[in-house]
């Protein structure tokens, strides 16, 4: 029922990722599978990168300006789009600020680590589908590392 | 509930004792693997009534409100759709659901079927010209089917051929919904082609979202696999829809909820400003895609199925 929209701009220096597009796309891929440990499919076709652990994926891919543009269904899952975003700053991006653009959620900076350290607790709610969406099991996340 | 035919019973022909007993509305036979289904109706006191009733008023009743929720809900976005023609079959779709609703309750409430108030209405003016029983009963019904399913297969005609058209016009509006699962729901997006160009928007974000193009465009090399529909539409139509567009994209960061603003009620505005008719329950993306492709048709088949369902109540 909608689409989260994340935008970086990485200024005059294209950052570290290659220029062509897809090779762009396939070292997010890579590296996101590095910074996550879970496996990241890259869908060519539809520019595309599923992420079947978390039942989600982002799609949409757009690179205009020395401006990365990336999209997912609603909701944001706060796994999946903080680490994300560490992959994207970590290339030198910027990430923008508009309103209606991710932000990242003080609260989830504790999810930018491996899945396999999180506790069963988390994976667990962190795999749970959206609900009408929402994801209202994310408030039982553990407020501390584990 | 029901009763189990004895091994030496006919298919579907109960016995003299089952016939005689006051039973609840449906029984089952069952016999080489074949089930047949005769459903009876009974009033309160349990007895079945007899008559030309063959279905029970309860089932009957619920067709009828499932119908009449149907046409309502076609006639509220009708009534939405700024075109005086719509409006006017908008207003007369919704005044014969909510009859054909409120004809249900009562035979879900009386457990005897019970016809429209528009059915009767016909029936008697009928009656009054000088028609037969049978014939006032004939006239009756059918001016039901008129006030039901009239405007629902006209807008549904006029669909099929805006949807035909598509193809060749040089103004139209495309719908594109994108599949996400059985259990989550997906995404919308609303596109007006006018020129030989197609300018997409889309409501992107939650907390706040906002109206914005949408990039890379569905149907675009590398785009999402879109499920695209096109309908071709008048220049005004394309230049009120284009004016909706340019409206919502100015409203700037609002707060996404699940009955709008968001990606669904983003697209059935344009639409509505576009003339196309879009029924009330079409919510979500899945379900918009589906209003847009066969809402008409849903109606006339649910409308159809509450007159017919009525008309078996017979003369009252």
């Amino acid at each position: 029922m909608g689409v989260i929209v994340g935008t970086w701009h990485f200024g005059e220096a294209p950052g570290d990722l290659p220029g062509d597009e897809s090779s762009a796309i396939a070292t997010i891929a890579r590296r996101l599978e590095a910074a996550t440990g879970l496996r990241v499919e890259n869908q060519q076709e539809y520019r595309a990168l599923r992420i079947p652990p978390l039942r989600d994926e982002l799609f949409g891919w757009a690179f205009i300006d020395h401006t990365v543009t990336v999209h997912s269904f609603i909701p944001a899952h706060p796994y999946l789009w903080e680490n994300l975003d560490a992959v994207m700053t970590a290339a030198g991006g910027r990430r923008d600020t508009e309103a209606h653009l991710w932000q990242p959620n003080p609260a989830h900076a504790r999810l930018r680590t491996r899945w396999d350290t999180l506790s069963p607790h988390d994976r667990f709610l962190l795999r749970m589908p959206s609900l009408l969406g929402g994801r209202p099991f994310d408030r039982l996340l553990s407020e501390t590392a584990s | 509930m029901g009763q189990r035919g004895r091994p030496d019973d006919r298919l579907g022909v109960p016995t003299k004792r089952q016939k005689n007993e006051a039973t609840t509305a449906a029984c089952f036979f069952l016999r080489n693997n074949a089930v047949a289904v005769t459903v009876r109706p009974h009033n309160k006191a349990g007895l079945t009534r007899s008559g030309t009733d063959t279905v029970g008023g309860r089932v009957v009743g619920v067709i009828q409100m499932a119908g009449g929720a149907l046409e309502i809900a076609l006639g509220a976005g009708a009534f939405a759709t700024p075109t005086g023609v719509t409006q006017v079959g908008g207003v007369i779709l919704i005044a014969h659901g909510a009859d054909t609703f409120i004809a249900g309750f009562r035979s879900i409430w009386s457990d005897q079927v019970q016809q429209s108030f528009t059915q009767q209405g016909a029936a008697a003016a009928a009656k009054k010209l000088g028609a037969s029983d049978v014939a006032a009963q004939r006239i009756g019904t059918g001016a039901d089917l008129v006030a039901g399913v009239g405007p629902s297969l006209t807008i549904g005609v006029m669909r099929r051929l805006a949807i035909a058209g598509a193809g060749s016009a040089s103004e139209r509006v495309a719908v594109a919904y994108l599949h996400r699962g059985a259990l989550e729901m997906g995404h919308n997006a609303v596109g007006i082609r006018q020129g030989g160009t197609t300018a997409w928007i889309h409501f992107a974000g939650m907390n706040p979202g906002r109206v914005i193009p949408v990039i890379p465009p569905p149907g675009a090399a590398g785009a999402q696999p879109y499920i695209l529909t096109e309908l071709a539409i008048t220049t005004e139509q394309a230049g009120q829809a284009t004016a909706a567009m340019h409206r919502l994209r100015a409203l700037g960061p609002q707060e996404w909820a699940l009955f709008g603003p968001n990606c669904t009620t983003t697209v059935r505005e344009v639409l509505q400003q576009a003339g196309i008719v879009v029924p009330a329950w079409s919510q979500s993306p899945f379900l918009l895609h589906l209003g847009i492709n066969v809402g008409p048709e849903i109606t006339v088949v649910g409308g159809t199925a509450a007159v017919v369902g009525g008309a078996s109540g017979g003369s009252r």
